[in-house]
């Protein structure tokens, strides 16, 4: 069962939803047969939510090797929203969701969903427009 | 009946602006391709320890027997020659394109083209069947000099009047009749000014990146080599060739009708694969392919018009970059530059390298005007957009601001800037060997990292990789149950890698990847993909066939379907483990001019950051890794396994390459090869030639 977050205080809204700057990126890896493996950093927590893709098996196969695979390691996922990002509370999620073992493919959209939820209530706390900040 | 050769071969001299005919009968024990054009080189040129950019610098260009010929996917083009791009040393080495050049080549008459000296002005060469002429492409003659890679295409289509109806080469009223466009071969900007990192370009999208060939274009003023064949291909035997198209085609393909391979899925499974033309860019294509070929890859994009034939990695390139800049990749960003690599002749896996190695540095403060890294770029666009690529790419063909640098290769360009120690330690320029950009992880595929490490160049050779990695990590990744087992995939790849049929060969866990039976596997990889890919001409995109998903029993048709190709082509009884001695005898001449070259094994060595920075994601740092699943045989018995996260051992890898220049026949001490392991194969002269030189063997 996927864990509640709790709503955000404005603040900590902001901070969830600040961009970082590039030293402090998350690590993602796109795989593609011809190009093999690159990087992709990302800055934020929209960024992240992006990046990940859900697909299926299916996907795959309709465009056989021309396929890519956004992938994200989800325990350093996890370890980069506490201790960059600082929100614990995602970050317990994502491993609550990552410990039950289950395929990265299958993990994705319900990773998506903790996002999502997350941007969703920082929106509404900041209502009528998401602001953003830059870390120094 | 013939036998799939065409008869001659042509060498030109720049130089002198003659021609000299060559006997193809001369030449067929290499197969054709890169084993043809490296016995070509070795006897043509005199000093094999000249630059890249010299005028004696032999470059060949041709297929192999296959090319032209109703072999499903066998109309690849070698050229060979020495390269530019490697560092530190520019070694001789060899790439390929697809399309038609090589079977329009042999249609003309020619099997191979080599090519040397240098022009004193701009030329191209026109082959119109049997007729050679050496063509001014200057301002005074026809104006190609200065055009990009698809204006001069069509400029030469427009020179030959080819518009899709009849015309005539021909003297008699039949002769030399033909609608087709002229085969061409050229380059852009990026290798009129001789940079280190310029392709060949043919038709839409099909190009030799890797080596540099573009540039030894440019060093001998030479803008392109047209050919218009309006002969045909004789083979040995038209209805075992026949038979062999649609048994292969039949029972190993892709069935539009029935998709039964879906559910076990096609991915990795080459030969059996949906074509992807129709994918790319997510715009809607027509399907296009190489000549003959049974797949097509290759897309012409009419919803958009733009990636008209891009296929590889072109498709997919910059798409870290823009992820990073908006979190999305779009397709079109990719679709654009493709078309700009193409006509500027830019190899993609450079514009990549360079800008995530230029963005490590920019985050140390490192790069801006007047700093260590001197450029604007940085702060006149935005990194991951479309406008920066076409920006960096515009500087390095032009040589500009900080492309003059990157027009070297990153390698160079790094050594200039006092960074490559540094760099290629850390990870930030991931260079696995050669100066090479980094592709696919040595550290986890072994035979992948060793065949590069012991050759010129990033191998690019996908036989195991499609199978053992990309098809078990997807379906690791995405929960499915796997299309074959472990141990059956061990034991149906072991038994088609004759001599050795021992699926201990793919056991790619900690020890096996430094074990006798991965010296057999890098051994029997190089061979085959020398001989039967880039000497006869298939093509990576469909061989090695290992496991097929249509099959009882999941064998595909690699070791059943070469010999068939042979002998229906060629007309000899060549069982794969014969044909895996011409492929060893051509890696061992391949081989045997790096040494000339001054290849000794202390040189084999991986970039730093594969001994030092483990392959797995660590944030904040860098990453050049991926969750890749692989077979191993541990405690007895098969599995799969995620082995990313390991780094190479230096120590086990040096013990490694002694146990390979033993299997190989070659001294331990200094990877050279003996004299005997040469004189079995018919090889005296090299091994004469490498006592001359004081580097044969003990």
């Amino acid at each position: 069962m996927t864990m509640v977050l709790s709503t955000p205080k404005a603040d900590q809204a902001r901070h969830f939803t600040r961009v970082v700057d590039s030293t402090q990126a998350f690590v993602a890896t796109i795989m593609s047969p011809s190009a093999g493996a690159r990087v992709a950093h990302l800055y934020s927590l929209e960024m992240v939510d992006r990046f990940l893709e859900a697909h299926t098996i299916e996907d795959f196969q309709a465009v056989g090797l021309r396929l890519d695979i956004h992938y994200a390691d989800f325990v350093f996922l996890a370890d980069w929203f506490e201790e960059v990002i600082g929100d614990a509370e995602l970050a317990t999620a994502i491993r609550e969701v990552h410990v039950t073992g289950e395929a990265f493919g299958v993990l994705v959209p319900r990773v998506k969903r903790l996002l999502r939820e997350r941007q969703q209530q920082c929106e509404e706390v900041l209502e009528p427009g998401i602001e953003s900040a830059t870390s120094s | 009946m013939g036998d799939g050769y065409a008869p001659r071969i042509l060498v030109v001299d720049l130089t002198t602006r003659k021609t000299e005919v060559l006997d193809t009968e001369d030449y067929k024990e290499w197969g054709g391709g890169e084993g043809m054009g490296a016995r070509l080189f070795w006897d043509l040129c005199k000093d094999k320890t000249v630059a890249a950019f010299d005028p004696g610098n032999v470059i060949t260009l041709g297929g192999g027997a296959f090319a032209g010929t109703p072999v499903p996917s066998g109309a690849r083009t070698a050229v060979t020659g020495i390269g530019p791009a490697a560092y530190p040393t520019e070694w001789f080495t060899s790439s390929n394109f697809g399309g038609r050049f090589a079977g329009m080549l042999k249609m003309a008459g020619w099997q191979m083209v080599a090519v040397t000296g240098k022009a004193d002005t701009p030329v191209w060469i026109d082959i119109r069947d049997e007729k050679v002429e050496i063509r001014d492409a200057g301002e005074s003659g026809d104006k190609l000099w200065g055009l990009d890679a698809h204006e001069t295409q069509r400029a030469i289509h427009s020179l030959h009047g080819a518009d899709g109806h009849w015309r005539s080469n021909g003297d008699t009223r039949d002769g030399g009749r033909t609608t087709q466009h002229p085969a061409v071969v050229t380059i852009g900007l990026a290798g009129e000014n001789m940079t280190r990192i310029a392709s060949l370009i043919h038709d839409g999208g099909a190009g030799a990146g890797q080596g540099g060939f573009g540039g030894v274009f440019g060093a001998k003023n030479l803008k392109a080599i047209s050919v218009i064949g309006t002969g045909s291909i004789e083979v040995a035997d038209p209805a075992e060739l026949l038979s062999a198209r649609l048994w292969a085609a039949d029972n190993y393909g892709y069935q539009p009708d029935n998709l039964k391979a879906f559910p076990i899925s096609a991915t990795g499974m080459v030969f059996s694969g949906l074509p992807s033309s129709a994918t790319a860019f997510g715009a809607a294509s027509r399907p296009e392919g190489c000549m003959n070929c049974h797949k097509s890859c290759h897309g012409v994009r009419s919803a958009t018009g733009l990636g008209n034939g891009s296929h590889c990695y072109d498709t997919q390139i910059y798409q870290g970059p823009e992820a990073a800049a908006t979190g999305k990749v779009t397709g079109e960003t990719q679709a654009r530059l493709g078309d700009l690599l193409q006509s500027y002749s830019i190899n993609t896996i450079q514009l990549d390298t360079a800008g995530f190695w230029l963005n490590q540095l920019l985050k140390k403060g490192l790069v801006g005007p007047g700093k260590q890294v001197d450029t604007d770029i940085f702060e006149k666009y935005t990194f991951g957009t479309f406008e920066w690529a076409a920006e960096m790419l515009a500087r390095m063909a032009e040589k500009r601001e900080i492309g003059e640098l990157l027009s070297e290769g990153v390698a160079r360009a790094a050594v200039a800037l006092g960074r490559y120690e540094e760099d290629t330690k850390s990870g930030d320029l991931p260079l696995q060997e050669w100066g090479y950009p980094h592709h696919y992880d040595g550290r986890t595929e072994a035979e992948w990292g060793f065949g590069s490490l012991l050759s010129s160049r990033d191998i690019n050779a996908h036989d195991f990789n499609w199978i053992c990695m990309w098809t078990v990590t997807l379906h690791t990744l995405y929960g499915l149950p796997m299309p074959i087992e472990a141990e059956d995939m061990a034991n149906v790849i072991g038994a088609k890698l004759a001599p050795y049929n021992d699926p201990m060969l793919i056991d790619y866990s900690d020890e096996g990847m430094y074990s006798e039976s991965m010296a057999k596997l890098v051994s029997w990889h190089t061979a085959y993909y020398m001989y039967y890919k880039n000497s006869l001409g298939l093509c990576d995109w469909a061989y090695a066939d290992f496991v097929n998903p249509n099959t009882e029993d999941k064998a595909g048709l690699t070791g059943i379907a070469e010999p068939r190709y042979v002998k229906g082509v060629i007309g000899r009884e060549e069982p794969l483990e014969d044909g895996i001695k011409v492929g060893t005898k051509i890696w061992n001449l391949n081989r045997a001019i790096y040494i000339l070259q001054g290849r000794h094994r202390d040189q084999e060595v991986y970039g730093d950051y594969m001994y030092d920075v483990p392959s797995v994601p660590v944030p904040g740092y860098m990453l050049l890794s991926s969750p890749q699943v692989l077979p191993v045989f541990e405690d007895g018995k098969w599995s799969y396994k995620m082995v990313a996260g390991r780094m190479c051992d230096r120590e086990k890898v040096e013990d490694w390459k002694t146990i390979y220049f033993e299997l190989e026949g070659w001294d331990p001490a200094t990877g050279w090869p003996k004299r005997e392991t040469l004189e079995k194969m018919d090889m005296k002269f090299v091994a004469d030639e490498l006592d001359r030189a004081g580097k044969l063997g003990a």
